[in-house]
């Protein structure tokens, strides 16, 4: 019986199956030992800081190599007479089952036996056990890469731990990494939303990164350094971008206190023109009595009179108690009264008749509107009164709000002047107010501001333009804390940090200003990039030399310096110029030096001292 | 129509048969006997190559008579004339007393011919078996005579570095379907043959094909498939003793004058299909090739003279070839 060529691909597709499998098995360890030679590759560019490859970034690309390896083994196309040929090989069935498939038509005289011997030798063949797993040169060349990329990887780290000089460098390295990032978490917080700032993302970038490499042992204390600076670099920007930022918030947080004033103002504002109105009114009708006549010049009935006598009383109460809105009692007793009047007249306005049950004339009936319409803006008034009174009431008599104001307006002024300070880059003062001090301010203005807003919760303007301020603050707040981290940037080599008790005191440059920080070594100048000599090899002075401390100096050794006073005027000497001409140039450069804080603050006073005693001497 | 696993059981049967028979007389050589057999069985003449007293002819002669055929024996020798192999035109007298030449065949016209020690005669007298190996007819003054088939040409011939022996041309070598080395007996084997032949009996084979039968047995070994990747190795093989071909390893580049021609393809191929079929297949292994390669290669591949100088052997030139063409072949999946 003949066998068709696709009932041979179904008796095969166990074998096909299983060979995959072993092509897999293969291509994998040829894929992974591609990618762990890349990733042996990408540790020593790492290493070398060419790029920058995260740890598990390694063992990603070996997988990647493994993966790929296996998908091309699951997709390459598998031939029947390939697999067919490779059983004969394996199963040692000496080629009858590759003959047998090209003899599916059994039209030859041997093709049946052919076929049917073939079935018979496929049968004995079991895939498992022709197909077995082995380990190959491929598997050996994939651990053998594996072992470089991660003899490559953890070189350092044992070099560092193998090399004592380099392993004392190292726990410095790692104890600043974490100096940084415990102080730059704020700023890594800040930098993970979404509107961060770039310098935030950078530093937090950079930090990731020192403390990466810090870690893994891959940088030396000059690479450190170098990072170091950057890192302070951009702190500094960042501070002086949030300082202006804060500077704005508190600009705005003020320009929402001023706004509740300006409301204030406006209140009171209305209600000086009702009361002036109501002068109007109250003059008009004085007039109208003294002159006996009314507007239109026509001489008052008795009845007219005693109307205009009683709306002058009306008026004259309304006035009073305008006048004297801590009346409330009073405020109210005669806003009730002219309602009931309102109503009285009314009532006759609609029945056409006065209070006697007389029918109303038409000029009588004019003048009931008119009075109406009168004793309603008097109304009007001492209402506007009642509200605005109220408003300042709460306001001007809350000394919460006045304090709240208070602080926040100076805390405005100084957060102006951090940041014209800062600005200026010839200008060696310290900032105003520390970080520390901002947040406390803020801390007690956030206090302040949200028991004002809880106050007047009932009171929408007010409420409103309150959270406004807070909103404002709490910025300044996350600001402030991002400042400070910027600021602690720059003690984090700080005496008992990286450099340790072995290396002086060098100014460093840090946060919103100059900050003390040290010197690794000769020539290594922390935070200031520019005067780091990048290791470049000193030349050797060939004269004897000697530490010694000099004036404006930390001392070399603990204990007390030693110093020597000089008193002026001077032994006299060689200068051809007269002490009292060069004297005021350098007296004015001493006492910019002193301004500048650029003496160290021990000293300042012997220096002062020095100058006076020359004043003497040049008087 | 008979049944495809029938006669091969029936050509294996034979096979057995007629080994079996020679084995009667001949003692040991059976890789010799059985190469001999597979010539035969091929259609193809075969070369027998080793010193005087091995048991050549006797071989070929048993062979002969376990055939039923006819038999001719040519003592080839310096003097041997090629009319004396092939037959002549000689003047006979007819009863009416007329003259006409009429052809006397020689002892070329058999079924079976034994040239024996074919390298003693001169290389002219050598030729004259060309044309009936590898036409089947010779030709006299002008004439053409087919011979009966099947016809085979079983030679052997002492060692070229014999005396008064002249090395068969190249085409005539090329003609040999096998080229078969007969080497010295073991010692039991020499004691079994001094056994059988200083003893009263001598033993005979008996006759147990016929030529139909064999004739039979030359069609079937035609009809075994071989797979298109087997035929492309014994293919490769036959390129790889071309000196600067692709497949050829430096060895052959060195050593050899002359590989081997078509005619070695076809004679790997057939041998290689009487292989399978005694090995109880019905379809052609690389092994069977492998098995093919010497005994079909080896007189088809002409060192030169640096060969020479250096003691290379065709044998071992062919082992190189083989190991060479082998690593060449990967698996079709390399897994």
């Amino acid at each position: 019986m003949a066998i068709t060529a696709y009932e041979w691909s179904g008796r095969l597709r166990p074998y096909r199956w299983r060979v995959r499998m072993l092509l897999a098995w293969k291509l994998g360890a040829i894929g992974g030992t591609a990618g762990a030679l890349v990733a042996a590759l990408l540790s020593l560019l790492d290493w070398r800081a060419v790029l920058f490859v995260p740890t598990h970034g390694l063992p990603l690309v070996v997988l990647a190599g493994i993966l790929l390896g296996v998908v091309y083994a699951m997709l390459v196309r598998l031939p029947d007479s390939a697999i067919a040929q490779l059983i004969d090989r394996r199963a040692g069935l000496k080629d009858r089952l590759q003959t047998a498939l090209e003899h599916t038509e059994a039209s030859h005289l041997f093709d049946q036996p052919l076929i049917e011997d073939a079935q018979r030798a496929l049968q004995s063949a079991h895939p498992a056990q022709i197909f077995k797993p082995r380990f190959t040169r491929w598997q050996g060349l994939f651990l053998g890469a594996v072992a470089l990329a991660a003899l490559m990887h953890f070189l350092p780290q044992i070099l560092a731990l193998a090399l004592p000089e380099r392993r004392e460098e190292q726990k410095e390295i790692v104890e600043s990494a974490k100096q940084i990032e415990e102080v730059v978490k704020p700023i890594v917080e800040e930098a993970k939303k979404p509107n961060a700032d770039e310098i935030a993302k950078r530093i937090a970038q950079s930090a990731e990164l020192y403390n990466k490499r810090a870690r893994e042992a891959k940088m030396s204390k000059q690479e450190a350094l170098l990072r170091y600076n950057q890192l302070l670099e951009d702190a500094r920007k960042l501070e002086q971008k949030n300082t202006q930022k804060m500077s704005d918030s508190a600009q705005k947080a003020l320009t929402a206190g001023e706004q509740l004033e300006k409301l204030a103002q406006k209140k009171q504002q209305e209600l000086n023109n009702a009361f002036k109105d109501l002068q109007a009114q109250l003059q008009q009708i004085q007039q109208q009595l003294s002159s006996g006549k009314d507007l239109q010049g026509n001489p008052l009935s008795a009845e007219q009179r005693a109307s205009l006598q009683n709306q002058m009383r009306q008026l004259q109460a309304t006035m009073r108690a305008m006048q004297n809105p801590a009346n409330a009692q009073n405020l109210q007793n005669q806003l009730n009264d002219l309602q009931k009047q309102v109503e009285q007249l009314q009532k006759q306005l609609q029945s056409g008749k006065d209070a006697s049950g007389n029918p109303l004339s038409k000029e009588q009936m004019e003048a009931l509107r008119k009075q109406i319409e009168q004793l309603q803006q008097q109304i009007r008034a001492l209402k506007l009164s009642q509200e605005a009174q109220e408003f300042l009431r709460k306001l001007y008599s809350d000394p919460a709000f006045k304090e709240a104001m208070e602080r926040l307006r100076k805390l405005a002024e100084e957060m102006r002047k951090n940041m014209q300070q800062q600005q200026n880059p010839n200008n060696a003062e310290k900032p105003q107010l520390s970080p520390e001090e901002i947040e406390k301010r803020l801390q007690e203005l956030e206090k302040r501001i949200e028991e004002l807003a809880k106050k007047y919760q009932t009171d929408e303007q007010i409420h409103q333009l309150a959270q406004q301020i807070l909103e404002q603050v709490k910025q300044m707040k996350k600001l402030n804390q991002c400042n400070g981290a910027c600021s602690g940037l720059g003690m984090c080599f700080g005496p008992g940090g990286l450099a340790g008790g072995a290396l002086g005191g060098m100014p460093g440059f840090g946060g919103g200003g100059i900050r003390q920080g040290p010197i690794w070594d000769k020539g290594e100048f922390v935070g200031q990039p520019e005067l780091f000599n990048q290791g470049d090899k000193q030349p050797e002075l060939k004269i004897p030399m000697k530490d010694t401390a000099v004036s404006g100096q930390q001392p070399l050794l603990p204990g007390p310096a030693e110093y020597q006073d000089f008193e002026a005027p001077p032994v006299p000497g060689g200068s051809s110029i007269p002490l009292n001409q060069a004297l005021p140039t350098y007296q004015k450069k001493a006492e910019q030096a002193l301004s500048q804080q650029n003496i160290p603050p021990a000293e300042r006073k012997r220096v002062k001292r020095y100058f006076e005693s020359l004043q003497k001497g040049g008087n | 129509m008979e049944d495809g696993k029938q006669l091969a059981e029936w050509f294996r049967a034979t096979f057995e048969a007629i080994r079996a028979q020679v084995a009667r007389v001949v003692v040991g050589q059976e890789e010799v006997v059985e190469n001999v057999l597979v010539a035969v069985c091929a259609g193809g003449h075969a070369l027998l190559e080793g010193v005087p007293g091995l048991g050549k002819t006797l071989l070929v002669r048993t062979l002969a008579q376990t055939f039923s055929l006819q038999f001719s024996r040519i003592q080839f020798t310096p003097d041997l004339m090629p009319a004396d192999i092939t037959g002549t035109n000689i003047l006979a007298e007819s009863e009416t007393g007329a003259r006409t030449f009429v052809f006397r065949p020689g002892p070329v016209f058999a079924n079976i011919v034994l040239a024996d020690e074919i390298n003693r005669a001169t290389p002219k007298t050598q030729s004259a078996l060309l044309e009936a190996m590898q036409e089947q007819a010779v030709t006299v003054a002008g004439k053409r005579y087919p011979l009966e088939p099947p016809f085979w040409v079983l030679a052997t011939q002492n060692p070229i570095e014999q005396e008064g022996t002249y090395p068969l041309p190249e085409a005539q070598l090329d003609r040999f379907f096998f080229k078969i080395l007969v080497g010295y007996p073991t010692l039991d084997e020499l004691r079994e043959i001094v056994d059988r032949t200083t003893g009263a009996e001598t033993p005979q084979a008996e006759s147990v094909a016929d030529k139909e039968t064999l004739l039979k047995m030359q069609r079937l070994v035609r009809e075994v498939p071989i797979a298109r990747p087997v035929q492309d190795f014994a293919l490769k093989l036959i390129v790889a003793t071309h000196p600067g071909s692709e497949y050829a390893p430096p060895e052959v580049n060195k050593y050899v004058r002359y590989g081997s021609s078509p005619r070695g393809a076809q004679t790997l191929i057939l041998a290689s299909k009487v292989y399978g079929l005694l090995d109880g297949r019905y379809n052609v292994a690389r092994e069977d090739v492998e098995r093919a390669l010497k005994p079909a290669l080896r007189h088809r591949v002409l060192l030169n003279f640096e060969a020479e100088a250096d003691g290379i052997t065709p044998d071992q030139l062919l082992e190189i070839v083989l190991a060479h063409v082998k690593r060449a072949e990967t698996e079709p999946i390399r897994v």
